[in-house]
């Protein structure tokens, strides 16, 4: 924001400056309004005179007094005048003047000044009659009976003026739970019913009822109650089904109104619209259902879409049971119960009897649910599917329904079993438990065991000082049974000491031993210390390197150079940053402190220096530099006379590298790329 | 001949085996160097910390210029609040072009100043005064200014026969465009 000021920086010049003329520094102005008043003085000629209705006036410009034409409102009164220029309001009522207000007053003189019906019942109106709602003497009448026309509740004696008719009030009848309302000059019907738990208390046919809405029960009314009354007025004031609103006995059958829905509760096998209708309590389907009955088979109970309890259809899971009772509409077990001790006869799965069924179509998960001792469901259901347990070579659905809980491929299968070939065991594919097809990983074992279905081995074992040593463990094992067994070169497995997989296929005749210069080979581990293998021979102080990138992608290295995935440095903002890490380009994939960009690796046979080059010069606003920790501090700057990364990596030795790139004052012309180059000579 | 045939095999066997064991196995790893087109620049008033320009327009700290009479030329601004005003070699703005390509820096305000206020600017305090008009249409200050460069900027304020009402506040922008 840029300020023009003036002056508010040297106040001191004007302190100086106005002492001298202080008047020209603070003159003094002045606006002058000349306001004119002036006074009307009007002398109209006017006459009033109160007449003997001290209620009204004369008024204004007759000079002869001839009507009242102005009236004083309620509660003020006018005071006896001649016609004449006197006095020209009303004043307000006071004791000593009460006998002339406005209002209270009795005479021959009723006007019903006010319009408003019945509002100024008595005013200008003699005693005992009222305004109708127009002006004039006429307009006053005495107060009307039941019946008589009216235009306010005012004007009735009843207090109730509804469709133009003075009108009979609230009247309850012998239905306590009904009452009259004012629409009805005689009282005859009710026509209003209070809400369930609420009555209203009898009394006559009355304009200033003693009740007029309904109330709540109590204990001393409760005969008075509305749904609890028995009488002649069931009317079932709601359609709602199984209320008992209105009804002498028995329930609304939600069909409609009146009492002749109000009907019994039904027994089994009825038709209802609610279990409400129901002896049982339970309607389903429009029928009163008769609901509950356990049988002989205790996992079981019947429902209650069954009125006659012959068949159970439900059945409890396993672990709980249904007492035996009585078919009944109010069972003493509604649902199924948890076994206990004192129960446990009774307890579904442990249950031995006629009613196997299979219910459960889980092979298995439920061996003797429904079925009886010793079988088991086979996945169908039904008395047919339980089966006994079945021994080795039977088909099978499920582990549960073998002898030996075994079942693959659809036969009940022996499992387990160790032979002499303590490196590998019998799975359970094998019914005669005849050939080991499955092996331990190296420093595992398996221990010598005969064939069984329970077997105390299932796994492999870890090798430990007992076992190690004595040929049991795998990849250590001298004899017979060296196998290769996979065709990994240079892996161990099954290989007697010292010989390895040859990787051209599995069984002892491709456990080979590590030879020495000139030997064919497929893998580094078939040469001896020193040797490597090259064009599948054994070759001494071989260099070979591997270069990985974080991903990770690792790259050999190769004569004439073996490209790796590209990389690059990004400057994002502004035109000077330092320690610019690397990605991969286009990627995401970048250099961290704990991922650095390049990892050598000496995959050859000679102990190895690691060299780091640069093509061409970078250009001056860039330097690339390097460091084997993932601190830039110390980092050395990287030029094309190359940097010494590490000296003497050994064989199968590793190590790492992280680059970053300084930028400072770079401009976009200034985008470049080079190509870095791993290098690595013999010690 | 024989012993000259077995020397040349053996020399020849050597050969081989040397360029065997000592062949040159390396890696190659394209880089690329990448720089991001960065439309960026500071500006620093005096005695103020370096304010980066946005989008949206970053606030400098407040300047001001001040007469004392109502009528003065070639007032110099000062940072308000007690702030360092202007002299020969402390510009008003120093703009440095942080980003890393060129831009053209302009500048202007946002509404006229009142009539009896002319200020002006230039690249240096001798030209301020009799620089570059400022006023709501863009101003050039450099042209091209390259990346990590920087260009000062003086202004001055003419004050004729201004009275305490013409005192007044505008908001002047530094542009800078690629």
């Amino acid at each position: 924001m840029t300020s023009f000021e003036l002056g508010r920086s040297f106040p001191q010049c004007y302190v100086s400056y106005s002492s001298f003329i202080p008047a020209l520094l603070h003159p003094i102005k002045y606006i002058f309004f000349t306001l004119l008043l002036s006074v009307g003085l009007v002398f109209a000629a006017q006459y009033r005179k109160s007449a003997p209705n001290l209620c009204g006036y004369y008024a204004g410009t007759s000079s002869g007094c001839p009507s009242i034409t102005t009236y004083c409102t309620t509660g003020n009164y006018f005071p006896a005048r001649v016609c004449g220029a006197s006095s020209v309001s009303c004043v307000a009522e006071t004791s000593s003047a009460s006998c002339a207000v406005c209002g209270n007053c009795a005479g021959g003189s009723d006007t019903c000044n006010a319009v408003a019906c019945g509002t100024t019942n008595s005013y200008g109106c003699g005693a005992g009659s009222y305004c109708n709602g127009a002006t004039g003497a006429g307009s006053c009448n005495a107060q009307f009976g039941t019946g008589a026309a009216c235009n306010c509740s005012s004007q009735c004696t009843s207090g109730v003026c509804t469709g133009n008719l003075c009108q009979a009030k609230y009247q309850s009848g012998t239905n306590l739970c009904g009452y009259y309302t004012g629409t009805s000059a005689s009282c005859g019907a009710a026509n209003t019913y209070c809400t369930a738990g609420n009555y209203y208390p009898t009394q006559a046919c009355s304009a200033t009822p003693t009740y007029t809405v309904c109330q709540a029960e109590t204990s001393s009314a409760s005969c008075a109650v509305c749904g609890d009354c028995a009488g002649g007025s069931d009317t079932c004031g709601t359609a709602t089904c199984g209320t008992t609103y209105g009804c002498a006995s028995g329930i609304c059958d939600g069909v409609g109104t009146g009492a002749n829905h109000c009907l019994a509760t039904f027994g089994t096998g009825a038709a209802c619209n609610c279990s409400s209708q129901c002896t049982s309590g339970v309607c389903t389907d429009n029928v009163c259902q008769a609901k509950y009955q356990s049988a002989t088979n205790l996992c079981g109970y019947y429902t209650g879409t069954n009125p006659s309890c012959a068949a159970a259809n439900n059945f409890c899971a396993a672990g709980t049971y249904y007492p035996t009772q009585s078919c009944s509409a109010t069972p003493t077990y509604t649902v199924c119960q948890a076994e206990t001790s004192s129960a446990s006869c009774a307890v579904c799965g442990d249950c031995a009897g006629g009613a196997d069924t299979c219910n459960a179509v889980a092979c298995g998960t439920t061996n003797s649910y429904g079925c009886g001792a010793g079988s088991y469901c086979n996945g169908a259901t039904g008395a047919g599917s339980c089966n006994a347990q079945f021994g080795t070579g039977a088909a099978c659905n499920c582990s549960s329904q073998c002898t030996s809980d075994v079942c693959t491929g659809n036969l009940c299968q022996a499992k387990y079993q160790s032979g002499t070939n303590q490196c590998g065991y019998y799975t359970g594919t094998s019914a005669s438990c005849g050939a080991a097809n499955n092996f331990c990983t190296t420093s595992t074992y398996y221990p010598s065991q005969a064939c069984s279905a329970t077997p105390t081995y299932t796994v492999c074992q870890t090798a430990d000082a007992t076992h190690s040593c004595g040929g049991t463990v795998c990849g250590m094992c001298s004899g017979s049974a060296d196998t290769c067994g996979t065709a990994t070169c240079g892996t161990t497995y099954g290989c007697a000491g010292g010989n390895v997989c040859n990787g051209q296929g599995t069984g002892a005749g491709n456990c080979v031993a590590p030879a020495g210069n000139g030997t064919t080979c497929y893998c580094d581990a078939m040469c001896t210390t020193g040797y490597g293998c090259v064009s599948n021979a054994c070759k001494g102080n071989i260099v070979g390197f591997t270069i990985t990138l974080p991903g990770p992608l690792t790259i050999p290295a190769a004569e004439g150079g073996n490209a790796t995935a590209d990389i690059e440095f990004n400057l994002t903002g502004g035109n000077t940053a330092s320690n610019v890490a690397p990605c991969l380009a286009g990627t995401s994939t970048c250099q961290t402190s704990g991922t650095p960009i390049f990892v050598f690796t000496n995959t050859g046979t000679a102990t190895l220096n690691w060299y780091v080059y640069l093509d061409t010069a970078l250009p001056a606003s860039m330097t690339l530099k390097g460091d084997t920790d993932n601190n830039p501090s110390g980092a050395t700057t990287i030029t094309t006379a190359g940097w010494l990364v590490a000296s003497s990596i050994a064989p199968s030795g590793s190590q790492n590298a992280w680059l970053w790139t300084d930028f400072s004052g770079a401009t976009v012309s200034d985008v470049t790329s080079r190509t870095i180059k791993n290098n690595a000579t013999s010690t | 001949m024989n012993l000259m045939k077995k020397t040349i095999l053996t020399a020849m066997l050597l050969l081989v085996l040397a360029s065997v064991v000592y062949a040159q196995v390396y890696t190659t790893t394209l880089t690329y160097f990448n720089i991001a087109s960065v439309e960026s620049f500071t500006v620093t008033l005096p005695g103020e910390g370096a304010v980066t320009a946005t989008g949206g327009g970053a606030a400098t700290h407040d300047i001001e210029f001040n007469s004392t009479n109502g009528t003065t030329n070639c007032i110099n601004p000062k940072v308000t609040g007690g702030g360092t005003t202007q002299s020969d070699g402390t510009p008003i703005f120093v703009i440095q072009n942080t980003g890393t390509v060129n831009i053209d820096v302009t500048v202007n305000f946002t509404a006229s100043p009142p009539a009896c206020v002319k200020v002006a600017g230039a690249t240096s305090f001798a030209g301020a005064c009799a620089g570059s008009l400022i006023d709501t249409t863009a101003v050039t200050v450099q042209s091209g200014l390259t990346p990590s460069s920087s260009v000062n900027w003086y202004e001055k304020a003419n004050f004729t026969g201004c009275t305490s009402g013409d005192s007044t506040t505008r908001t002047q922008w530094i542009y800078g465009v690629q």
